[in-house]
């Protein structure tokens, strides 16, 4: 009885430790916030990555808020912006088409960059990092308002 | 031992694994919100002293030995952070950055600095754009930085 109790201790409190370090080595999304990542996320990849403007409701609102000063504001104006420069849907995929390096979701808020290694124009024989922002509000889920760093100094694009 | 003893073991076990369970969660989340805190009031200050003001003398009381920038314009070492920042003179330090950023996101080690900045494009149109910081802490140091900014 006694080996079974101190055996029930140490299963549980080697329960605690491993959901201590579980939590600690990851970034605690909570339930919340783990939604939100993954509807951005599912947005970038099936309507912005592959294309698929038919699902455009099932991830952003209506009236979708726009801080890219050279996009439309709306979703459907949006659609059909992008829709010129790449009409042709491609098939739907399980992986994202530019994967971003990092995704950071605080409470609505939902982050990704994507670092890439490009020739340094100035100097072919160096290399640089150049990253790449998205930042997306989620709000009744859906995405509502969004922001980028496609644009920088002078209007130039990234 | 009979069956309702094993079973009385059996909740036992779990409720036990379960309040240890509960306490670690709780204890890592007051101490990680405390951390987060901490994390994001040492950035701020890098970010207005070192870069905002150009005080790259205090690049070591910031940033870690082993720091690693990533930007278009210079990726690499704290040393090679320091001697680009230092092309610039250093300003009169001040208590307040010159330029707030409109949304601070901390979560975990990272933490994000979102800043609107008006500019006029080559008609002479004025617009606004976003830049982003993305810092690492780690150890109580800036570990890492990305930004968005344009090669210079």
């Amino acid at each position: 009885m006694n080996r079974i109790k101190t055996i029930s201790w140490i299963s549980a409190a080697v329960a605690g430790a491993v959901l201590c370090v579980s939590l600690a080595a990851q970034f605690q999304n909570t339930p919340e916030e783990a939604k939100n990542q993954q509807l951005v996320l599912d947005l970038y990849r099936d309507v912005l990555g592959y294309h698929h403007y038919e699902l455009a409701s099932k991830y952003m609102a209506a009236d979708y808020i726009q801080h890219n000063y050279t996009d439309p504001q709306g979703r459907d104006p949006l659609m059909a912006f992008i829709g010129q420069r790449f009409p042709n849907p491609e098939p739907l995929q399980p992986e994202m088409k530019n994967k971003p390096t990092l995704v950071i979701t605080k409470g609505d808020i939902v982050l990704m960059m994507t670092t890439r290694k490009v020739k340094d124009p100035k100097d072919p024989e160096k290399m640089m990092e150049v990253n790449h922002f998205e930042m997306v509000r989620v709000q009744n889920g859906l995405a509502q308002e969004h922001w980028d760093s496609s644009i920088g100094a002078g209007g130039r694009h990234q | 031992m009979t069956l309702g003893r094993i079973h009385a073991t059996r909740l036992k076990f779990r409720v036990a694994a379960g309040a240890l369970a509960l306490c670690s969660a709780a204890a890592l989340w007051g101490q990680d919100a405390a951390q987060q805190a901490k994390n994001q009031k040492l950035v701020l200050n890098w970010y207005r002293e070192v870069i905002a003001y150009n005080h790259v003398d205090l690049a070591k009381k910031y940033m870690a030995d082993d720091f690693a920038e990533h930007s278009a314009n210079v990726s690499g070492s704290r040393a090679d952070f320091v001697a680009y920042h230092g092309k610039m003179p250093a300003q009169p330090m001040q208590p307040k950055l010159p330029r707030q950023p409109i949304r601070i996101l901390t979560k975990g080690d990272y933490v994000v600095l979102v800043w609107e900045i008006e500019d006029e494009d080559a008609k002479g149109v004025k617009y606004k754009y976003n830049n982003f910081d993305v810092v690492r802490v780690a150890n109580g140091k800036i570990a890492e930085h990305w930004d968005s900014l344009l090669k210079n």
